[in-house]
């Protein structure tokens, strides 16, 4: 969670600034497109929630002016009771309002979710070389939930604030024009103070939320550098710079502190002004008969109802500055086009026999930094093959260029004589069937990391599968068997039972062309026989490919692959390798010998 | 604040009672007294809420600080066992209910209990009947407040699950990106998404559902209240029992009343998080540091000359079975010892040993003769200069990195420490040479740079001893060879060397081959090469990488 929060904190420091932008504000009110209907219901039931509040004080002058003061008993009640209506009314409408309001962001987060989340499953691979994780869950998460802040409590919220502005300043200005001019002398006080408070106010917690991240980054530091801190005893010193940090923190809270200690009692006051202003001229005017007491009573109330939206309107500022550097965000990873994807006229394989075959292809993650080197190398229907070489040699680049998880430029890669660019992802990745080295199980259950939620495979198949790889004893001593859970990263299984597991959801999917990353790490004897005896049934059948780290399986198979710095080195079986004493031999000398069994 | 509706009282008083009452000048006066009683009124909220605002924040100052020291005390198997996320929450999160608690809650519970009592009181003179009935709805909504809040608050929690559940999800489909790609399961991937999101726009529904009624029933039961009065008061008022001016009070003091008792709700829930936040901060306040000076320490030893000695050394990470057995070793001071072995032979427990970063029996380690544990922390760690595996550079410039250790340094010390590291060479590499950000953890560098710099710290106040935990593992051979013959040079000064490569254990005066917690072998590279067991295989697969490499 705090991972690169440094970073995070930086770039949101950066954002800030614009508060409104033409292009921006036009895509994000489109999203409002779907929910015509609710807006519509939405600014009616505000409409009439607002005009609601604004009858009461009117009631209650009718009731001094009309009942109490003439001491008019007759009528009294149905005052009352109208106020009493009004009241339930208004409660049910901005109950609804709210609700509607409400839900209406959540849906509309989840369709900016949903758009964000099926826009990343079509991006290409080396966009995730580029974006990390974190990142991109902020996207997806964060910057969402901001946006939502500006459909809640942004636009709509703006339109209300207004209206109650524009109704109680009529209301105020019908009763009695000349009290209501007098008064509105406190708007621009009020309208002053807030606008500086604001400004203030948001340096202040500007400041505050620097300074807090800077606090928030050299304590994560710290943590995590606590033993080289501790080996140079540098305890004093970095607590002194803590303390520093700390301090700044402290000034700028105090700040903030300052101007809300100001600014709430400054409101409290100026509601007085009003207070003092209508009495000392509604006052007068009673007294030369042109008011009455009802509408002093309720211009007093109006009067207090009216400063409340102007200084939630003010508020307004951050919630349009956050959404506009969010949207941005989120707009830019939206705009962001995939370049892998299918040709315009997919050609439909006609044969499975699932030959593979490089013809002269060369390939750079980063331009001129070629991995590969002009590979060509032709593998038979049904052959097992497995790819040695020493780290970087360009192994598992094959197989990322293999499933198309990346363009090639030159050459071409072909499945049965068929371009691989020509075919259309969905069926390419079908037939070929992959076991990654660091073997990731997703939250779930056995099964469901087994059939990968694919509900085309029966539970029998995911038995027969696992059955098939020696997995199925090692589940039926689970607690729910094929319904026991799998925590994150498949922590409670051993690594040797993950393989396992890998190798039956490749088995149930039971593809043409099996590709086998093999895991370095060691596993217990046992285990190592298990994995083996599975391996020579899973690749059975079909082409295999298999990035060897396993002597039995460099035994196994038909013809060994040698890369070297991109090429491939050698070519031929085992022994016949071996008899060559080149590269491979040398190899497997120093990789494979030792391996016992 | 509170004197504010007596006066409108007066007003409405003298206004009824007939216009001969009333002069202009005596409204203004009232006018002008409203405004005076609520600026001495506001002066006073001012200094209140400075004082304790300002309060709050110093005490959590403190704690920060307090916070932070504490964890300089404890030692590496306390950080292995705690997560960083969970410490860093609650110096951040829990700190912040802290001083929320000190701050608003008090400023709100004074505002309330003064507030009410003199309202109250207030209230009673004018009409107790008329007081009674009007606040009927307000212990309602105290007690509204609170269940509603506490049940926003369990629906919060639910929520939160919802969230995380969705925020797995997507780091799950991130991550595992390659498995969705090569099964295709993005569709799928995609519906489970959106269930994910209907669930949780579902658990909205429930909170949004109370919060919708949360506020609106602030204005319905005070409403209520204010009907009650304008009936019944409008009936005193009529009957003569009140004054109008009594009416338009009340209703006044009324509406001052909503504030409080709303709050009231607001901080019972506050208490609660705040008290458990302290709970969470003191747990770690009060967890004892295990490496420090103890009992038996010699203060007088301020400098060290480098003979370490291993007796029967046995360690254990806790609770788990030994790592180290029975490891006996002498090294002479100013003399270099190697150490190879496999991935989990135990080399690099073995050399943190030495300057304590995990505990050693007492009587296992000694330096100088003397057990380590009877040797001043900061003297112990002062004599020794330590490349850790992993090693950890600040997100700060270069020159501060290299300087680190060293409280003043100048450029030409800099600049020497980087020759003898081998960093000044390729100093023109980096972008501001010296003054080069190195970014979050030394991100902006290069393994083999960063692995440099972190050498140029350890010797840039010379140590007695010095510790290379496979420090060169991304620096080729050639210049390896360079920063050893300087280190060589640096004079009299114990190294330790944990390497993989024969190449640079080569030249040790003793090579240690370390199998599975015990030392298997002991000798010169010779004397090894020609034992012909695990360090003769090692050297020979060595000749044979070399061979494929330069193919």
């Amino acid at each position: 969670m705090f991972g690169g929060s440094l970073h995070e904190y930086s770039e949101e420091e950066e954002d800030l600034g614009k508060i409104y932008d033409n292009v921006l504000m036009r895509r994000l009110i489109a999203y409002l497109r779907p929910y015509v209907f609710e807006v519509t219901l939405i600014v009616l039931l505000t409409l009439i929630s607002t005009a609601i509040r604004l009858v009461s004080p009117y009631l209650t002058k009718i009731a001094i002016d009309d009942y109490i003061v003439p001491k008019q008993l007759e009528g009294f009640r149905v005052i009352a009771f109208y106020l009493l209506f009004l009241l339930a009314v208004e409660f049910l409408f901005s109950y609804l309002e709210t609700y509607r309001l409400q839900m209406m962001g959540q849906r509309i987060m989840r369709d900016f979710r949903m758009q964000i989340f099926t826009h990343l499953q079509r991006v290409d691979m080396n966009f995730f070389d580029q974006n990390p994780v974190g990142r991109l869950m902020t996207r997806v998460m964060g910057d969402v939930s901001a946006l939502n802040e500006l459909y809640t409590h942004g636009i709509i919220t703006i339109v209300a604030n207004l209206l109650s502005i524009g109704g109680i300043m009529f209301m105020m200005l019908w009763i009695n024009w000349q009290l209501a001019l007098v008064t509105f002398v406190v708007l621009p006080i009020i309208l002053v103070m807030t606008t500086v408070y604001q400004i203030y106010s948001r340096r202040a917690f500007r400041d505050q939320r620097k300074f807090r991240a800077q606090i928030n980054a050299f304590l994560q530091e710290s943590i995590v550098g606590m033993t080289t801190m501790q080996l140079f005893t540098r305890e004093h010193r970095s607590f002194e710079k803590f303390g520093e940090h700390n301090l700044k923190y402290l000034n700028s809270s105090i700040r903030s502190v300052f101007y809300f200690s100001v600014f709430f009692p400054m409101i409290e006051i100026t509601g007085s002004l009003a207070t003092a202003v209508i009495i000392w001229y509604g006052g007068g005017q009673i007294i030369q008969n042109t008011l009455s007491f009802g509408a002093l009573v309720a211009f007093l109330q109006y009067a207090q109802r009216l400063f409340w939206p102007i200084r939630e309107l003010s508020e307004k500022y951050t919630i349009f500055q956050r959404a506009m550097a969010s949207s941005e965000r989120v707009f830019d990873l939206l705009d962001t086009q995939p370049i892998i994807k299918d040709s315009a006229y997919p050609k439909q394989l006609q044969t499975v026999n699932s030959s593979i075959e490089f013809q002269n292809v060369s390939f750079a993650y980063r331009e001129d930094d070629y991995v590969l080197n002009d590979v060509s190398f032709r593998i038979e229907p049904g052959e097992k093959v497995a790819i040695v070489g020493a780290t970087g040699s360009g192994k598992t680049t094959l197989i990322n260029l293999l499933c198309r998880f990346y363009d090639i430029e030159k050459g071409q890669i072909l499945i049965d004589g068929l371009d691989i660019q020509q075919m259309k992802l969905d069926s390419l990745r079908k037939r070929i069937g992959i076991v990654q080295q660091d073997i990731f199980l997703f939250t779930g259950t056995i099964e469901s990391n087994i059939n990968l939620s694919n509900t085309s495979i029966q539970p029998d198949q995911v038995v027969a599968a696992s059955k098939e790889v020696y997995l199925d004893p090692f589940v039926q001593n689970m607690p729910n068997g094929y319904g026991s859970e799998v925590k994150e990263g498949g922590s409670g299984l051993s690594v040797g039972q993950k393989q396992l597991v890998a190798f039956a959801r490749a088995l149930a999917f039971d593809p043409d062309i099996l590709i086998l990353d093999e895991a370095t790490s060691s596993v217990d004897t046992e285990t190592e026989y298990l994995i083996q005896d599975a391996l020579s049934r899973l690749m059975s059948n079909r082409t295999f490919i298999a990035i060897a780290h396993r002597l039995s399986t460099i035994q196994n198979v038909d013809k060994i692959l040698v890369m070297h710095r991109g090429r491939v080195h050698e070519m031929g079986s085992h022994n016949q390798l071996l008899q060559k004493r080149g590269l491979y031999y040398r190899l497997y000398q120093l990789q494979y010998k030792d391996q016992k069994i | 604040m509170l004197i504010g509706p007596m006066i409108l009282k007066y007003v409405v008083d003298d206004l009824n009672q007939g216009r001969d009452q009333i002069t202009r000048e005596k409204v203004l006066l009232y006018a002008l007294l409203i405004l005076g009683v609520a600026l001495v009124g506001g002066v006073f909220r001012f200094g209140q809420r400075r004082l304790i605002g300002g309060v709050a924040r110093r005490i959590e100052y403190e704690l920060r600080g307090d916070f932070f020291k504490h964890l300089q005390k404890m030692q590496k198997s306390y950080f292995d066992q705690m997560d960083t996320g969970d410490l860093m929450s609650r110096a951040t999160n829990d700190l912040d209910a802290v001083h929320r608690l000190l701050g608003f809650a008090i400023i709100f519970i004074a505002d309330a209990t003064v507030f009410f009592g003199f309202a109250l009181v207030i209230m009673l003179r004018i009409d107790v009947t008329l007081t009674m009935l009007a606040l009927i709805p307000y212990p309602i909504l105290a007690v509204l407040v609170q269940l509603i809040s506490k049940n926003l608050h369990n629906n919060f929690e639910r929520i939160q699950e919802g969230f995380s559940k969705m925020n797995t999800k997507v780091q799950e489909n991130l991550s595992g990106v390659r498995v969705v790609r090569a099964y295709t399961l993005e569709q799928s991937e995609i519906e489970e998404f959106d269930r994910q999101n209907l669930n949780f726009v579902s658990l909205n529904q429930v909170f949004i559902r109370l919060e919708a009624i949360f506020f609106p029933i602030f204005r319905l039961l005070p409403g209520i209240g204010a009907i009650v009065l304008l009936w019944l008061g409008g009936l005193h008022v009529m009957q003569g029992k009140i004054m109008l001016g009594d009416f338009v009070a009340f209703n006044a003091y009324l509406s001052m009343l909503i504030r409080p008792v709303i709050m009231l709700g607001f901080i019972v829930n506050r208490f609660a998080q705040g008290t458990a936040s302290i709970d969470r901060i003191n747990l770690i306040l009060n967890h004892k540091p295990e490496i420090c000076d103890e009992e038996g320490v010699d203060e007088k030893i301020t400098e060290l000359n480098g003979e370490i000695e291993f007796r029967h050394l046995t360690f254990a990470y806790s609770n788990s079975s030994p790592v180290l057995k029975d490891i006996n070793l002498k090294i002479d001071s100013g003399s270099t010892v190697a150490i190879v072995g496999a991935t989990g032979a135990g080399k690099t427990t073995l050399v943190d040993l030495i300057p304590r970063i995990y505990q050693p029996e007492r009587g296992s380690v000694f330096i100088d003769g003397i057990d380590t544990r009877n040797i001043p922390l900061k003297t112990l760690r002062a004599s020794i200069g330590m490349v850790q595996q992993e090693s950890f550079l600040f997100s700060d410039l270069l020159k501060n990195n290299i300087a680190y250790g060293a409280d003043s340094a100048t450029e030409t010390e800099i600049e020497v420490a980087a020759r003898n590291a081998g960093l000044l060479s390729q100093i023109d590499e980096f972008p501001n040479q010296f003054d080069t950000h190195v970014g979050e953890r030394g991100k902006t560098l290069s393994g083999g740079q960063r692995q440099r710099t972190a050498i140029a710290r350890a010797i840039m106040s010379p140590p007695k001893i010095l510790i290379l935990d496979d420090a060169f593992a991304s620096v080729d051979t050639h210049t390896e060879d360079t920063i050893l013959g300087r280190l060589k040079q640096l004079g009299n000064c114990t190294t330790i060397l944990i390497s993989h490569r024969i190449s640079t254990v080569k030249a040790a005066d003793q090579i240690v081959v370390l199998h599975d917690g015990r030392i298997v072998e002991v000798g010169t590279h010779q004397d090894l090469v020609s034992q012909n067991g695990i360090y003769a295989n090692i050297h020979q697969k060595q000749l044979l990488k070399e061979e494929i490499e330069s193919l």
